[in-house]
């Protein structure tokens, strides 16, 4: 149908390559308003759409909504792209219409009358946010700047139906990229293939690895880093000439643990050369504490305060108990009606602790505070800038949001972390929690 | 204001006149304690400063080398992000940051821009602000001059500057700006030559991205961010310096697994702050040769806000200073505060009523009145002069003591350390808190840890000595010399333990272990038939029994020079030098022990300061109408508040608030004294109203719902 030269070879992507070309390739004919191409993360849209752009030899200028923090940006940003030039423009572009005249303008300095002008807009779901008139503008962009040529292309890994104009718009052609399949996936990686090994080799390792990996993530570029990362340690025994390359047995045997470690690491990238160092580290502390949880890790990596830490459970007590109980908790010589508190609720109430943190206010915290500490510190500048640096941790967060009504705040940290932050005080949590069986 | 005379009304416009450098220092300036102030603090300063390059050095070291390498290495997507894990002392981040960038200044990239959270609250704002720093960096020709600093008000044309730049502040502008960055400077390179040579490690210098407090961030606006700086690292190669007080994991926390794979983590740990501390102490604290020195009480008070609260060195030396500075204010004898050789010139320089008020001091009292002969305590009273040369001996005694006692605590703590329970604490501070508080040597502590220590192994105080003769020569070595003779007992002992296992020797000592028990036991053994034959009752029994234990007791020889060499430690170190400074005359000197004063500005406390200034506003108005005789009295002249907080003491659970306006009526307008005012002075009225509701803001009441005209008390006393 169309000439062949012209149409890139993206891998996997034959369809969508050919539903681009269909719409942009065909320099007589009429090019669509605004085309949208959707599909998950790292499912090769900006790779494609670029690819064809560039065979098709079309002027095409491709922004990041993330800049549009300011649409001035974006405007000029396209402008600069369209026209061909490094440096910001010298004029300002405050708005759709002044970008709209400034196009125009471009359009016949350029003669760009009969050239196709693609607009890409990645992360198009950003536009939603912004101003409410600057997407329905820019998706009727041929029609208002008079551009018979011009089309806008915007990326998202949102669907089209979550874009909910309010006005309604004109729905525009759709491409959706499915997610790779594992065959894909196969192919894709093999084609990082290093030269020194052959490539069956390579293909078997590549195999071993989705297996692994395929379920927790489906990433392309993810997977790439790491099936990287993990061949060089599965050529390891074979370049120090403990195993045969052919031996597959043992050479899965030796990267399997690997593999396992580098999964639970996925997407947290750290510097290769520290990289082993931290593997092991993190292999010999799992064996240590693998029965916790990573918020007990969390908490186990750092000091916090003698204060702190008592103002940390008092935070998690006053988040975690309802107000009513303070009165038979944290009041002495009332332990008869403890008792009776806890049997009723047992039965009744669905334990707190899954609830969620509750809001408390200042007066509270400090209240529980020095009901649960021995020793009565005063109440010092110095004690509650406590509380404003452990907001800056993020471990109590400020919920109140008048500044001059007493303000309030909510524990951020969870059982386990007070668990551990107690068990070094050696303070028993468990007796100030009603819900706790 | 001539200038100001003009015919027309309008507004002129004065250039504020240069402030002179600190009015309070140049009022101060010429007095005795100030200048002997300055030098106390100025040494102090340079050791900290000292430290805490050193410090900062072993910090940065690796971080500036990753730095250095993420330039010359450029084949990654991701964004390389240095991660510093701080810990959890907030207040000294600021100046850990900015020392930082300063080196990477120097060493890699005269590129860096730090953004704190609190000017990040959006996205625009951080880009702005990180922009702008990059673009406002002066060019490299303004870089040789060093007024040219890009303070907040400066001249009006860097102002002028700003403001063309603000609109320009993206990141659009900043890669135009960095390429003619890199062109313009690379040909000049060349032309300085050995100046740039060291600093230009590849040919793009990256641009340096400080986020200090990243828990504090926004999630959303540091994801946006990081995001937008991925789109441009093709062009622009940012790296990140993230600042994290908690764990690593909180950057994974925060960020969605898209932004964080775009990060390329390195993380780098800096030194914990207490370690810092400890250094600090060692170094600059527990110095023999300073001037000035915390008593055993102030020093226990800065430790436990640094434990207890904030883990903050800075605010450490900050309390350490501030006792230094109120030692020194307004006392002219503190000019004796110096360093020994100093003494003789300070002393001359004392008038008479500083001769007066050192004899006042209460160590010195106590000294005239220990004195034997009679002679000497008149000449202390009478005689200036001799109290000069007096006092200058005392006090070189004193340094003498000082050096002595640091070396002793030293050695203390370093046999005591590592005991089982620690009975005596493991750190040198909290030695030093008891040891300066109260008579360590009768202390329980002491005495426990002396009988754990006759257990140790023979290895185990053979090290130690060793590591407490190096203390106590270094001592020695700095004019300590009464500790020579220790030094030197302890090095005889030392000797004796290798013959103690030499191979040459067994045939004596093996023997002689084996003779004497042998004897030990017979000579009970024999006797106890004769011996029981005389025991009439159980309790003289057991002591016999006791009797036959002690001499049954054998000693090895190792037991008997581990004995000798524990009682001569104890005997001739400890109980030597270890006596408090307390006892010493003129301590008050050297020492700084005087907690009430510093307490109050240490360790703030808000709610006793409005109670006090409410209850007694001449504190801190220092006005004479409001000198109060009796903390209860209510005089009109007091602020209204004031008087509105004192009436309502009188008042039970709830106040009426008619009640209370008469009775603020009749004490603020006494002269119409009616039996009630009806018509009430609006002026009065407000005045009132103001008060109470600045009380109420202050929390002492609020409104009641169960009767309307009545407010409810909150706080009792």
């Amino acid at each position: 149908m169309v000439s062949s030269p012209d149409i890139p070879d993206v891998l996997c992507r034959h369809q969508e390559v050919m539903q681009l070309v269909s719409l942009l390739g065909h320099p007589g004919e009429s090019v669509p308003q605004s085309i949208f191409l959707t599909g998950h993360k790292s499912s090769g849209k900006s790779y494609t759409l670029m690819k064809v752009l560039d065979s098709l030899n079309i002027r095409y200028a491709s922004v990041n909504c993330v800049e549009g923090y300011m649409p001035r940006l974006l405007f000029e940003s396209i402008l600069s792209q369209i026209v061909g030039e490094t440096v910001p423009p010298s004029a300002r572009c405050e708005n759709i219409m002044e970008f709209i005249l400034q196009l125009k303008i471009i359009a016949d300095n350029h003669d760009l009358h009969e050239s196709v002008i693609a607009v890409v807009l990645e992360g198009s779901d950003r536009l939603r946010d912004m101003n409410p008139n600057l997407l329905p503008a820019l998706m009727r962009l041929q029609e208002l700047s008079c551009l018979k040529k011009v089309c806008v292309i915007l990326l998202s890994d949102v669907l089209w139906d979550k874009f909910a104009p309010s006005g309604g718009l004109p729905p525009p052609i759709q491409i959706y990229f499915p997610q790779y399949s594992q065959n894909d996936i196969l192919k894709i990686l093999s084609l990082d293939k290093p030269k020194d090994y052959p490539a069956d080799f390579h293909s078997n390792y590549l195999q071993l690895f989705v297996a692994v990996f395929l379920r927790s993530c489906r990433d392309i570029t993810e997977l790439r880093y790491k099936a990287a990362e993990n061949f060089s340690k599965y050529c390891e025994p074979i370049e120090r000439g403990e195993i045969d390359i052919n031996d597959s047995g043992k050479l899965w045997k030796h990267i399997s643990p690997h593999l396992k470690a580098s999964l639970q690491m996925i997407y947290m990238r750290f510097e290769t050369g520290k990289k082993i160092a931290t593997e092991v580290d993190s292999g010999t502390s799992m064996d240590k504490h693998s029965t916790l949880s990573s918020s007990a890790k969390y908490a186990l990596s750092f000091e916090l305060p003698y204060y702190a830490k008592y103002l940390i459970i008092a935070a998690f007590l006053a988040s975690y108990n309802s107000p009513k109980e303070d009165k038979k908790l944290f009041v002495k010589l009332s332990g008869r009606n403890k008792k009776k508190v806890l049997k009723k609720n047992a039965q009744t109430k669905i334990s707190s602790l899954v609830m969620g943190p509750r809001q408390f206010d200042l007066e509270r915290l400090l209240a529980i505070f020095y009901s649960i500490i021995e020793e009565k510190p005063h109440i010092s500048v110095n004690l509650l800038t406590q509380i404003t640096s452990l907001v800056e941790l993020q471990l109590l967060q400020k919920a109140g949001s008048d500044p001059l009504e007493a303000p309030k705040y909510k524990c951020a940290v969870g059982f386990d972390f007070i668990i551990i932050i107690a068990k070094t005080l050696s303070f028993n949590v468990t007796k100030y929690l009603v819900d706790y069986k | 204001m001539d200038s100001t005379m003009s015919v027309s009304k309008g507004c002129f416009a004065f250039k504020r006149k240069k402030k002179n450098q600190g009015p309070s220092s140049a009022r101060f300036s010429g007095q005795l304690w100030y200048k002997a102030y300055r030098k106390s603090l100025a040494s102090c300063e340079e050791l900290l400063s000292i430290l805490e390059n050193q410090i900062f050095d072993e910090v940065f070291g690796g971080l500036i080398d990753y730095i250095n390498a993420c330039t010359s290495v450029k084949i990654h997507y991701e964004i390389p992000a240095a991660t510093l894990l701080t810990g959890v002392n907030m207040p000294d981040h600021s100046s850990l940051f900015a020392t930082l960038s300063k080196k990477i200044v120097c060493d890699c990239s005269p590129h860096v821009a730090t953004l704190w959270s609190r000017d990040c609250s959006s996205l625009k704002a951080s880009v702005e602000r990180m922009c702008s720093q990059f673009m406002l960096v002066p060019s490299s020709e303004e870089a040789d001059d060093p007024s040219c600093d890009d303070e907040e008000d400066g001249g009006p044309d860097s102002q002028d500057k700003k403001k063309i730049q603000r609109w320009n502040c993206n990141l659009k502008y900043l890669v135009s700006w960095y390429s003619n960055f890199q062109v313009h400077t690379s040909p000049k390179k060349k032309k300085k030559g050995n100046k740039a040579a060291p600093k230009s490690g590849g040919d793009a210098k990256p641009l340096i991205v400080i986020l200090p407090d990243f828990e504090s961030f926004s999630p959303r606006v540091l994801q946006e961010f990081i995001l937008l700086l991925k789109g441009y690292q093709p062009k622009l190669p940012f790296v990140l310096v993230l600042g994290v007080a908690t764990a690593v994991s909180a950057v994974h926390r925060s960020l969605p697994y898209h932004v964080s794979s775009s990060l390329r983590m390195k993380v780098f740990h800096s030194q914990p702050s207490l370690a810092y501390l400890n250094e600090v102490l060692e170094k600059v604290l527990f110095l023999p040769n300073r001037p000035f020195h915390l008593g055993g009480k102030t020093f226990k008070l800065l430790m436990d806000v640094f434990l207890f609260h904030d883990f903050s060195v800075m605010g450490f030396i900050q309390g350490y200073k501030y006792c230094m500075s109120q030692h020194f204010f307004d006392k002219d004898w503190t000019a004796l505060s110096c360093l020994p050789e100093e003494l003789p010139t300070a002393a001359k320089q004392l008038t008479k009523s500083d001769i007066e008020s050192i004899r006042k001091l209460p160590s010195v009292r106590k000294h005239i009145e220990s004195l034997s002969s009679r002679a000497d305590q008149i000449a202390w009273l009478k005689d200036d002069n001799y109290v000069k040369e007096e006092t200058v001996k005392l006090l070189e005694e004193l340094h003498k003591y000082i050096a002595e006692f640091f070396a002793s605590l030293k050695c203390l703590n370093l046999m005591t350390a590592d005991l089982p329970g620690a009975p005596l604490e493991k750190h040198l501070r909290s030695v030093y808190v008891l040891a300066s508080t109260c008579d360590i040597v009768k202390s329980q502590e002491l005495k426990d840890s002396m009988k754990l220590l006759s257990l140790l192994s023979s290895d185990e105080l053979e090290i130690k000595l060793n590591a407490m003769l190096c203390i106590l020569n270094e001592a020695v070595e700095n004019g300590a010399e009464r500790l020579k003779d220790v030094t030197n007992k302890i090095d005889g002992f030392l000797p004796r333990f290798k013959t103690l296992w030499l191979p040459s020797s067994p045939s004596k000592s093996l023997r002689s272990p084996c003779k004497r028990p042998a004897k030990g036991v017979k000579s009970p053994l024999q006797s106890p038939s004769k011996i029981l034959t005389n025991i009439n009752s159980r309790s003289q029994f057991r002591e016999k029994l006791k009797e036959m234990k002690d001499v049954s007791s054998y000693l090895s020889p190792f037991e008997k020079l581990r004995n000798e060499v524990l009682a001569c430690l104890l005997e001739n170190l400890f109980t030597a030098f270890l006596a408090p400074p307390q006892t010493k005359p003129l301590h008050e000197l050297l020492f700084f022990d005087d907690i009430p004063a510093v307490k109050s500005y240490i360790v703030g406390s808000q709610r006793q300061a409005m109670l006090r200034g409410l209850k007694d506003p001449h504190f801190y108005l220092d006005c004479a109408c409001c000198k109060l005789s009796d903390l209860g009295d209510i005089l009109p002249s007091l602020p209204d508040v004031s008087i509105v907080y004192k009436l309502h003491l009188e008042s039970g659970k709830l106040i009426n608030m008619f009640d209370w306006m008469q009775s603020f009526l009749t004490i603020t307008n006494p002269s119409t004294s009616f039996e009630e005012q009806t018509e009430v002075d609006p002026k009065l009225q407000a005045r009132f109203t103001r008060a109470v509701a600045e009380l109420q803001f202050l929390g002492f009441i609020k409104s009641s719902n169960r009767k309307t005209d009545h407010v409810t008390r909150l706080t009792w006393c």
